[in-house]
Parts: structure tokens; sequence; C-alpha cells
């Protein structure tokens, strides 16, 4: 076995154990421990009271002494292959900020440094500082570096990472423009991202261990509204000059729209194609009027129009102009289309008049046109688009609303404070009942049968499943029904000669940092990429995506010269 | 002399010796005839105040006010107001929170703290982390600031103040905590963490109570 | 593994030579003496540590008393001489100046001052400005006692200067720089010089052709010795301090790096663009500017011209007057008129700055010719539809509509873009606007607090021409006074890197010091400050700021400052 390399992974006592036993029998030793020095868990405590003597003593001084031990600390494993019999790995190692060989322990920095952290190598007893060695015991080489959170909880949860730190800071210290620019560095819908968005960050926040979580979301609407109710110009900062090349962007939502604001600020033209009469995808037909009124989000999409975005309405792909047009005509393609087809039910009687999905069904009030449906309703889901379409039922003068749910109202996956709006207005929720069979007279439904649920074990999505209670059908009488269980993207108008490939939920596979699908040239975001999914990382994608869609302009065009 | 050349431990200097009052008056933001001392001579005496007020001073008793040199009625009215107040205070040592001898003790442990690297650091690095940011571009709020100082107040002059006992005599976290009127538990860990910065060593266990001691410093002669 | 051990600073110096202190107390005639016993003000001073001789003058700035000071530094063998009289801003330089006539170094000289200080604020309370004038003279001897002797500073100076910006400001700046015998590096970052004068067409109030202005004054500036021109050039880097710039400036991607010992910005401002307000298109509805572009191509045909004052500025975004777009408004319409007298010109107002006679006049006249103003409210705008522009009357209390086939928009002039990073480079100011911002409205109107450094033109404010112009003249006089002098002499009230060993190179004073006056250098015994002399004011940041207490500011040193301060409470 002499001259053979081994790779250990962990430097815990019996790690640490079998790297000297391995070294001692010639063999080449890495050592590799994801945290800063070795001895796993059990080493602080040794540490608590005197700092000369540690458990792993003997072990630890022939590993130092060994020259065929090499410790990587602060690593962790990316990779494995394995070819004929021999391992190639990859190693992430965190970044050093300390210069290991120039550092002489003097121990200055420690001193200094204000930032008192949770000591965890001690428990918490003693205080750790942000600069700190750990265990010079025990590492053989990197005891020192400084602990940089990447950053605040909030902004890791946001999907834009917006930096929520700065802004509410500032807007604390009555800076409102300077928050509001802060925003609008990550994502270009202040307005309707501060009135729709589920605020993941403020059920991560901190501070809701205390009392309540900041009211992040609310800080922001208050921000964006504070500009546009004081009718203050908002700044449109797009370069003097913009490179020749064009990008074209097939969907106005906040996908395409995000790509197209980044874009510009970067100094690339973009021409926005969008099907639909009016821009705004989902946020325009998707969320209803009395949530993000169509004023405030035309707004902010002229602003974002204002930095050199062209928008051209009432343009289907494949259709008017076809997709290799576009490929042909511009730089890239940027493909945001969302996910406006609704999922079908999958039970008799479906086809009956009075059956209609959520998404069209929204789309439809919204772009104002007459709805031919009266009397009860009935709402298949527990989903947002569920809620909306019962809220926005309701306002239309139903009779009766009915939500229908297969689990309770605990694994409704709708933001709490919707269904409570939902049940305050008159919705009436029926939880644990599961639709089996649409009835109807002449083509047109009177009813929905139904059968109770109970949960049993949990499923993969770790909710629990809903599991049939024999012979508990029943009817729910309903002139109507809305199916809101799911959309999926219409991909119609991707040509099959286009090479793009197409995952089984009809949706784009691409590359999570550059956003390009299989095609290059050729970039997805949004719904179209995600599935359904909130906005914001709609938005956030479309940011990325624009990342990606400049830096492979810039390698075309270094390619040419 | 400009008010960016007040150094924090002036301030403290002159409570030790007995001052019932410190004013410290400057010009206007954007008057400055050294462009930017006012706005550091505003921080190190918001320093000044802060680690004062902790160690028990009466707040009154510093003040930082602007004023141009047009203004003479507003330059009256600003030292009749601050003597007014501290009048109502009271001479030092009343109307604080401690009583002469205790306080003019923490008056000095305040001075060393506004003397320290830490404290000096931080505040040093005050403007520049509210206006371009730190190393990680990071722009922090003056509220954000003073809230990290506030704390960083707190710490340095607890750490001194067991410095101080240690440096006379080896004591176990207990005997120290009655000696300064500080939980227990925050003493253990002022004094870890003061060993894992090397200016603290233990000397002996006696029973099961280890005696710490603060470790001899080397001291310039200049 | 020890480690290197923290150093704890005793305070207090150590006075190794007897110190001889003599106190004089000026009587100013009846100024101080009339409202202060200075008799028993100098019996106490004698009772203070450290003094050996004390005499009451009548007045020591007279030749008697500075003759008693030089004698009693020689007589009395004085090393430290206290003054206590009146204000140091107007007297300190005499005393200093007899101190070293007597052979005792100048800055062993402490001055107090008792008569702002004590006998004028004090009138009427004369017990209290007694015990005052006591406390500051106990003051002054104790800070006497710690001072030590220093030498002047002297520097040499570089006698070039750059002007950055080549518009008429710059230009005139450049050739009277250049005409004085001076090297100049004219820098400008387009291609053609003349900056907005390229696009103007004649000039108010004496109706100068811009275009012969501007031709006569490139002519000057390209052929003139020494006058270097650098068009599209842009400065990247500029370091150092007055008489020693280095400068690194780039030129269609190459660098080039030269010296200058002064610099003036002249970097001019430019047209706001009205985008969004009131239609503005570029082509029905134009601004000034692009007005004045129209006669000079020789296109202007309109025949009902309707001019809008103020638009974008005196506004919530732009609370500023631009100044000089009423005199344009008004030189234009009449320029109109005097093209054809049946064309309609309605000016829509909301205040008209016309200052001085020749304005005036152009005014009046306009109005003579048959310009209309109406004056609108900014709370309702004139509203610009396609071939009209409705506008609500206040005096006839209704809305009118004004005909109109040309509307024009009198915007403001906004900040350069570049002025932030040059504000940056140069260590100057900006004002709220983004313009730059001088030291002293006053005192230097054309000085930045940083020496060596000017500033002229529209730059600083939207001037007129002439303004300009007279404004870079001077901003030439200005830079020319140390060019002049070619040697520097700087009061050594400075900052010092007091003990070398504890300063660790962290940066803090150098991220701190507004004036530049400190750098970070590598040495032999690793990165440490430096001080430049010649740049520092001696404001004192770095040396409240250092955490080491490294530095420290002559004459002002922390012990001297804590002694004066233990001095005064052990009154």
């Amino acid at each position: 076995m002499a001259g053979k390399r081994v790779v250990i992974f962990g430097g815990n006592p019996a790690g640490v154990a079998a790297a000297v036993k391995h070294a001692e029998a010639g063999m080449q030793v890495t050592l590799v421990e994801p945290s800063p020095s070795l001895g796993g868990d059990l080493l602080p405590q040794t540490r608590i009271i005197d700092g000369t003597f540690s458990f792993l003593e003997p072990n630890l001084e022939a590993l130092r002494k060994h020259p065929n031990i090499h410790v990587i600390t602060n690593a962790e494993i990316v990779r494995t292959q394995s070819v004929d019999g021999r391992y190639r790995f990859r190693i992430r190692r965190s970044t050093p900020r300390v210069d290991a060989e120039k550092c002489n322990d003097c121990k200055e920095c420690i001193r200094v440094c204000p930032i008192h952290m949770y000591d965890d190598f001690n428990e918490s007893i003693g205080f750790r500082t942000a600069i700190d060695f750990f265990n010079p015991e025990t590492a053989k080489a990197g005891e020192y570096n400084i602990f940089k959170e990447d950053m605040p909880i909030c902004q890791a949860t946001c999907p834009a990472n917006l930096n929520i730190r700065s802004y509410a800071g500032l807007i604390a210290d009555g800076k409102y423009a300077e928050s509001l620019a802060v925003i609008r560095e990550r994502l270009p819908f202040a307005l309707s991202i501060g009135r729709v968005c589920p605020h993941p960050c403020e059920t991560a926040c901190n501070r809701g261990y205390v009392d309540e979580p900041i009211a992040i979301c609310a800080l922001k609407r208050f921000v964006a509204d504070f500009e546009m109710n004081h009718s203050i110009e908002p700044p449109v900062e797009a370069p003097d000059q913009f490179h020749p090349e064009r990008v074209a962007i097939i969907g106005a939502g906040p996908a395409g729209l995000s790509c197209g604001y980044f874009l510009a600020k970067a100094g690339y033209h973009s021409v926005v194609f969008e099907a639909m009469p009016e821009p705004g995808g989902m946020f325009r037909y998707g969320i209803p009027e009395y949530r993000l009124p169509t004023e405030t989000l035309m707004h902010e999409i002229n602003w974002i129009l204002a930095h050199g975005v062209e928008l051209r309405c009432d343009t289907r792909i494949g259709e008017d102009v076809s997709f290799e047009d576009l490929q042909r005509d511009y730089a890239a393609v940027f493909i945001g289309v969302g996910a406006w087809t609704g999922m079908n039910l999958r039970i008799p009687g479906e086809e009956l008049e009075g059956v209609i999905d959520g998404v069209r069904f929204l789309r439809d009030v919204n772009m104002g046109k007459k709805i031919d449906m009266e009397g009860r309703v009935i709402i298949i889901g527990g989903g947002n688009v569920a809620m909306d379409a019962a809220r926005v039922s309701w306002r239309e003068g139903f009779e009766e609303v009915h939500v229908v749910y297969r689990r309770t109202r605990r694994e409704m996956p709708a933001s709490p404070w919707e269904i409570d709006a939902a049940e305050d207005e008159g919705v009436k929720f029926q939880f644990l009942v599961a639709p089996i069979e649409v009835v109807g007279e002449n083509g047109r439904m009177t009813g929905l049968k139904c059968l109770r649920m109970e949960l049993g074990e949990p499923d993969a999505s770790g909710r629990r499943r809903p599991v049939p209670i024999e012979g508990s059908e029943f009817v729910i009488e309903a002139e109507n029904l809305i199916a809101a269980i799911g959309q999926r993207p219409d991909l119609k108008f991707v040509p099959e000669e286009s090479d793009l490939a197409i995952t089984r939920w009809n949706t784009f596979e691409v590359d999570q940092e550059t956003f390009v699908t299989n095609v290059p040239g050729v970039f997805s975001a949004g719904d179209v990429e995600t599935g359904p999914d909130i906005a914001i990382r709609a938005c956030a994608n479309g940011r990325k995506a624009a990342v990606g869609i400049v830096r492979h302009i810039e390698a075309k065009r270094r390619e040419a010269a | 002399m400009c008010t960016g050349r007040v150094n924090p431990t002036m301030i403290a200097e002159a409570f030790i010796n007995g001052a019932d009052g410190v004013m410290v008056v400057g010009c206007h933001f954007g008057d400055c005839h050294y462009i930017t001392g006012n706005v550091e001579g505003k921080i190190k005496v918001g320093l000044a105040a802060r680690v004062l007020d902790f160690v028990g001073l009466h707040p009154t008793r510093v003040s930082f006010d602007q004023c141009s040199s047009a203004e003479g009625e507003r330059f009256v009215n600003l030292v009749t107001d601050f003597d007014d107040g501290v009048r109502q205070v009271g001479p030092l040592g009343s109307g604080d929170r401690l009583p002469l001898p205790e306080l003019k003790e923490k008056l000095l442990m305040a001075k060393t703290a506004l003397g320290s690297q830490k404290l000096r650091w931080v505040v040093g690095k005050f403007s520049e982390f509210v206006t371009a940011g730190n190393k990680y571009g990071e722009v922090f709020t003056e509220h954000e600031m003073w809230r990290t100082l506030d704390t960083i107040v707190m710490d340095e002059v607890a750490t001194h103040e067991i410095l101080r006992e240690l440096e006379r005599n080896a004591a176990a976290v207990k005997d120290l905590a009655a000696r300064l009127k500080l939980p227990p538990p925050h003493v253990l860990r002022y004094v870890l963490a003061l060993q894992r910065r090397g200016l603290v060593r233990l000397e002996q266990v006696e029973g099961t109570s280890p005696r710490y001691k603060a470790v001899e410093l080397e001291v310039d002669a200049a | 593994m020890s480690p290197p051990l923290r150093v704890t600073k005793k305070r207090g110096v150590k006075l190794a030579e007897d110190i001889r202190t003599g106190v004089f107390v000026c009587d100013c005639g009846s100024n101080i003496a009339g409202y202060l016993d200075c008799g028993e003000i100098a019996e106490y001073a004698e009772s203070l540590p450290n003094v050996v001789f004390v005499k009451e003058n009548l007045y020591t700035c007279s030749e008697a008393g500075i003759n008693e000071i030089k004698d009693a530094i020689k007589d009395e063998k004085l090393n430290r001489v206290v003054v206590a009289s009146c204000s140091p801003r107007t007297h300190e330089p005499l005393f200093r100046e007899s101190c070293a006539e007597a052979g005792l170094n100048p800055y062993l000289f402490e001055m107090v001052n008792i008569r702002d200080q004590c006998s004028w604020v004090h009138m009427k309370q004369r017990e209290q400005g007694n015990e005052k004038a006591k406390d500051l003279i106990r003051m002054g001897v104790a800070k006497a006692a710690l001072l030590q002797a220093q030498e002047p500073i002297q520097s040499e100076m570089d006698p070039k200067a750059m002007i950055i910006g080549a518009g008429i400001s710059g230009m005139t700046s450049a050739l009277a720089l250049a005409n004085r015998g001076y090297q100049v590096f004219l820098v400008e970052k387009s291609r053609e010089v003349g900056g907005l004068l390229r696009n103007l067409h004649k000039l108010a109030p004496a109706d100068v052709d811009a275009e012969e202005l501007l031709t006569k004054q490139k002519m000057a500036v390209t052929n003139h010795e020494n006058i270097r021109l650098l068009t599209s050039t842009t400065i990247s880097e500029i370091q150092g301090y007055i008489g020693h710039y280095d400068v690194t400036v780039s030129a269609n991607g190459t660098e080039e790096k030269f010296g200058v010992g002064v610099i003036i910005i002249a970097t001019g401002a430019k047209v706001f663009r009205p985008e969004g307000l009131f239609n503005y298109d570029g082509k029905r509805v134009i601004t000034q500017f692009e007005l004045e572009g129209l006669f000079r191509t020789k296109k202007f045909e309109a025949k009902n011209v309707v001019m809008i004052q103020c638009v974008g500025a005196r506004s919530e975004e732009r609370k500023y007057c631009s100044r000089i777009c009423c005199m344009t408004a008004i030189k234009n319409s009449i320029a109109i008129k005097e093209r054809d007298p049946e064309a309609t010109v309605h000016i829509l107002y909301r205040d008209i700055q016309a200052y001085g006679t020749e304005n005036e006049t152009l005014y009046q006249r306009s109005k003579q010719l048959g310009v209309r103003y109406i004056k609108y409210d900014q709370e309702r705008p004139p509203e610009v539809q396609d071939e009209a522009v409705k506008v609500y009357h206040h005096l006839l209390g209704r809305e009118l509509e004004l005909v109109q086939d040309l509307v024009v928009l009198s915007t403001p002039l906004i900040a350069g873009e570049d002025n932030e990073e040059l504000s940056k480079l140069l260590r100057v100011t900006l004002d709220e606007n983004k313009f730059f911002l001088e030291s002293h409205v006053k005192l230097k109107p054309l000085d930045f607090a940083t020496d060596g450094v000017f500033l002229c033109g529209n730059a600083h404010y939207p001037a007129t021409i002439r303004e300009a112009i007279s404004q870079a003249l001077g901003a030439a006089s200005r830079a020319s006074i140390p060019l002049a002098k070619g040697m520097m002499t700087v009061e050594p009230i400075v900052s010092v890197l007091a003990d070398e060993d504890a300063c660790r190179g962290c940066g803090l004073c150098e991220a701190l010091c507004p004036y530049g006056a400190l750098e970070i250098v590598r040495t032999e015994k690793g990165r440490k400050v430096r001080v430049i002399p010649v740049a520092c004011k001696g404001c004192g940041i770095c040396a409240a700021t250092c955490y080491v207490h490294a530095l420290n500011i002559n004459s002002y040193t922390d012990q001297q400052v804590e002694e004066q301060i233990r001095a005064f409470l052990s009154g």
C-alpha cells in the first residue's frame, strides 16, 4: 500500500487517528475538515479551563510532525469522480481571509475586534470574536480566520437577495430615496413586489423570536409608495451609450421585464414580445386588481421601459413572429413566458360547461371580460391562485363561494392572511374533501361529487397524505367550478428543430448561474423555468439571466474580435 | 482647536479632575474650517458621552453643540442652557448614578476604555462605514453604528474593570463578580475571552475554583 | 507561544530642562485694564509654577512692550514666554517674531486672550472676568511648560498648472497663467474645446458672436507655447499636494503622467434635458440651448413661440435657481423679434431675474418689441398641447390658450456627471447639488479648502459668460500666488508621528484625513504612516483617532491639552 494517496474526510478523533495510522504505513494522507480546526465536538471542552492540555494530544503531535499528512481545514468536498479505480475529488475551501504565512499569532487582531459572536467552540461560555483562532493546538495551518456571515438571514432567504439590512436601515435614517435605490439595485418592481410578495424573508426574520418579524415587505412598499405618492420622478439610470447588440425577450412578465431592465442598465437594448394586449404578465393578468392595481403596475412598467426597453404587445411568438426569426435577428433570446395553462383535474365530467381553470378565470376578470357565469361556484385547490379566484369570485357576485381542499387548513400552501381574508369575506371552506366527479345535466354542471378524507402518513413533501374515507361520498351543488390546482407553461411556440430540451413538467432546464438553456444564446427564467412560483423569484432569476446574457454577448464579441 | 482634535480621553480627563460638565461647540456641518473636523468631533464626543453615561455619569454633563461665529446669541443660549442643566444636576457625584469616590474610580476606567484600542478602532471607522461602507461594500446606517458601539462600550468597560482587578490580585470568577457587582456568568465570559486573547492566565486552581491573573505586561518606558 | 505584549504608555512628559517662564500681562490701554485688575492678575501669575518673571505692560505690542519681552528673554534667561493680551489671530505672529529676534524659538511662545475672552465679554462682571483671566493664564502657563521648539517647514513648488476643462473658463485661466510664463496643461475630456460655448449663438448683453469669441480663444490656446492642450483626455489619478501633484491622464487608452503645482477646476456644467416634461421631444418642444443651435444653423422658422421658464428648476428635485435662463430667454426672444417683428413670443415665467443695468435694459427692450410675459403658478403649470399651450392667467383668473408652433423650455444647468469622481480624486467638496463648493463664500470664493486647488465658472454654479471669464481670471490670479512664490513655508503646527514603533500602518488616519496629508508607506519597520507636512493643516482628526496614540499635533499634543485641562480644574 506504500506510496498510495489517501483522502480522509472529517477531522474528529477517529479521522485524526486514521490519518496518523495511514501515514505511518507510508501513504500520502490528505485530511479534509469542514470546520476551522480538527477535533470535532470533543475538543473544545478540554479547552474551557486550560488551553495547554488537549484531548487529542498524542495523535495530534504525531499528525503535526508527520511530513506525509496534509491538512485542509474549512473545506468540503464538492464532487467525487471515480475513474479506473482512482478517485478525484474537488474540494472547496471557504475563503481564507488571513495569510497563514504572515500570521505570527500576536493576538492583536482578536484584542481589537469589536464583534462578539456566539462561541460555537465553547458552547457560548466565552466570547469569540469575528476574527479568531481555533484551537491552535490542533490545526496544522489556518488557525486564524475572519468569520463573516455571507448575508443576514433575510437577505439570504430572499430569492432576489435584496439588501434588506441597508434599505430598512436607510428608512430608519429617513433616507427614502437612498433606500429605494438600494432596492432597485437588485429589483425593479418595488411597488408591485411590495404589494404581492408572500415575503419569505419575514418568516425567516430573527426578530420573530423576540416579538414580531420586521415588516420588510411593507417597508419596501412604503418607500416605493412614498416616491409615487409624492410625484417624485423615479431616477432612470441607463448608460449614455448602448451596445449594438439587441436581445429578444419573450413575455413581459416579472422575469422578462426584470431581465430587460438589467440589460438596459448594462447597456443593451432589448425588445419585449408580449402575446397579451398589455404588459405585466401574471402581475397584470394573474393577480387581482385589489391586490395590485393596474395603474400602480403600469407606473412601474413605464419607468422600466424608460431605461431603453422596447415593448411589442399583441405579438405572439410562433404566430406573429417565429422563434427562429428571433434567434436569427437578436444576439440572445430570453424566454419568460410564465406558466399559464391550468392543470386538469383528471376526474370525469371535467369537460362540462361551467368548469374553468383558475388562471384563465383570473385573466378574464383582469381583462375586464364579462364573466358568463352566475350562481354558486366551487374552487378546488389551496394555493394563492385558489384564494385569489375565491376572493375575486366573491367580488364578482356569485351567490356562494366554496373552496374545496384535500387536506386541512394547516397544510394549505396559500398565505395565511389570504385564507383569513377569504374566510372573513364569506368564502366557505371545505377541508379534507377530494373531488371525484363533476356531475351535470345536458352538458352543464350541476354539482361536484366529493369524498371525505382523513390524514395519513406524511408524503414526500412532508405533508400528511390524505386518505379517503370509504363510502363518504356527497355532492356539493353548484353551477360553476374553478380548478386552481396548479399551472404549467405552454411551450407550443417552441419549434422542435430548436433542440430546446423540455422537462416532464413542461419547463426548461437551465444552468442555475447563467440561466442559459441547453441551446447557447437562449436563456430562460421565471415560472417557465421553475414551474409556478412566487413573483420575486421570477424577478431575481430574470436579473441573473440578464447577467448571463451580457456575459454570453461579451464572450461572442471577444470570439469575433 | 478644531472639535475634530478632541480626543475622547480629554473629556474623561476633565471629569476625573473634577469638572461638572464638558461642552464641546463646533461649527455647523458643511461649514467646518477643516472640512470634516466637526463630523469627527461629533462622533468622538458621542462616544465619550456614551461611555461616561454607561459608567454612571449623568448624561446632561456632556454636550456637543454647533454654532457659527456669527451666532453670538445662539452661543450665549447654548452655554446658558447647558450651565442651567448642569446646575440642576448639581456638582459631580450628586445626581449621578454613583457617589463621588466610586464614580471617580469608574471615570478612570472610562478613560482607559476610551483610550483603548477597540473603541478607538470602531469609532475611527465610523464615518467610513456610514459613507463608503466596509471592505465588503456594506454601508451601515448611523443608528446601526451607534447600536453596535453601545454593546462594545458595555463589553469594554467590563473588560477593563476585570483586567484592572486581575492586575492587582489573582481572583476567582465569583470573587470578581461580587466585587464588581456583575453576574458571575458574565464575568466568566469576559475572563475566558481575556484568556483567549492572552491578557489573562490561569494562575492556580483553588479547591474547585480556578483563579485568574492578568498577564504581566511589558511597559514601554517612554 | 507567548504573544507580544500590550504596550501601556506612560502619560506626561518628563521635562529635561529647567523651565523658566515669563508672563506678560497687557493692559491694552483701558481695553483690558479698564475692566479687569491687571495688577492683581500679574501678581497671581507670579504664583504659578515655573514662572520666574512677570510684567504688566500698557501695550505689550508697542515698541516698548516688545523690547521688554526681548530684554527679559536675555536677562532672565526665559525659555518660555506667555503673553496675556488680545487675539492670537492678529498678534501672535508679532510676538513670535519678537521671541525669535531675542533668540528664543518662536514655538516656545504661548498666547492667552484675556481681552476677547474676559474684558470684552465680561465687561460688567469684573470679579468673574478677573477669575477667568487667571484661569486662562494658569492654563497657558501649564501648556507653555510642555511646548517644544519647532522649525518652519519649507517645500519647493513645481511651477506648472493643470486646468481641468477647456470651456471658456478653462481657456481663459490657461491663457492668463500661460501669459505669465507658467507651463499649463489644459485637459479636456471631449474632442473639441469650447464646452457649452460651442452651441451658443449670440452672447448677451453685448451681442457678441459666440463663434467669434470661441475661435479667438481657441486659436490663442492652441498656439500658445506654454499651453499643452490635451483633448479627448480623462484624468485617472491625482496624487500629492500643493506644489507637487502627480497627475495621470489617459487618452485613447494610453496613459501619461506629469507633475503640476496647482490645479484649477473649470469643468463647467451641463444642460438639463427635460425628458418627460412639457412633452419635450427635441423637435416641436425644445430647450433654449437647442434654440440657439437652430439660430446658429439658420434653421429657425417658427412664427409663434412660447417659452416656459424654470423647467426642472426651483422644484422639489432641483431647488436652486439656475440664474442665467431668464436672460437667455430674454436674449433669444429679442433675437426672434428682431428677425421677424410679426412673430409672437410668449414667456411663461415664475419670477424674472434681470439683475444689473444691461440686463434690465434688455428686459425692457424685449417688452418694447412686443414679447409677452405671463406669470404662471408652480401649482398650475402650463400644459403643452399639439398646437397650443394652455396657461392659467392669474390676473384674468382664467385659462389662456396660446397658439404655438414652437415651445422652448428654459432648463437649468446641472452639475457635470464627473464632479463626484473628481471631488474624490482631489479631496475637495461638493454642495448638495453636486456643484463644487468653494472654501469660503466671501473670503475665498475661488479657492478650495485644500491648498493649491482653485475653481471657476459653471463648475461652481451656473454663471454667465462674463462671470465665468471674471472668475477664470480671478482663479488664475489666485493660483499664480503660490506659483510665484516658488517656495512654500508652512507653519509646523502639523501632525507628527510621535511614536513610530506604535504605528501599525493601519490606515485609519489616512482614511479620515480631509487633506490627503497622510500616507501609508513601507519602511524597514513595516507599514507606517508618513505625514506630508505641506499638505497638513493641523486639524488633529488623526491624533484624536489614532488607536495606538502614535500621532500627535505639534503645539496641541494630547499631553499639552490634558495639562491645560488639569491646570484649569486645579484652580
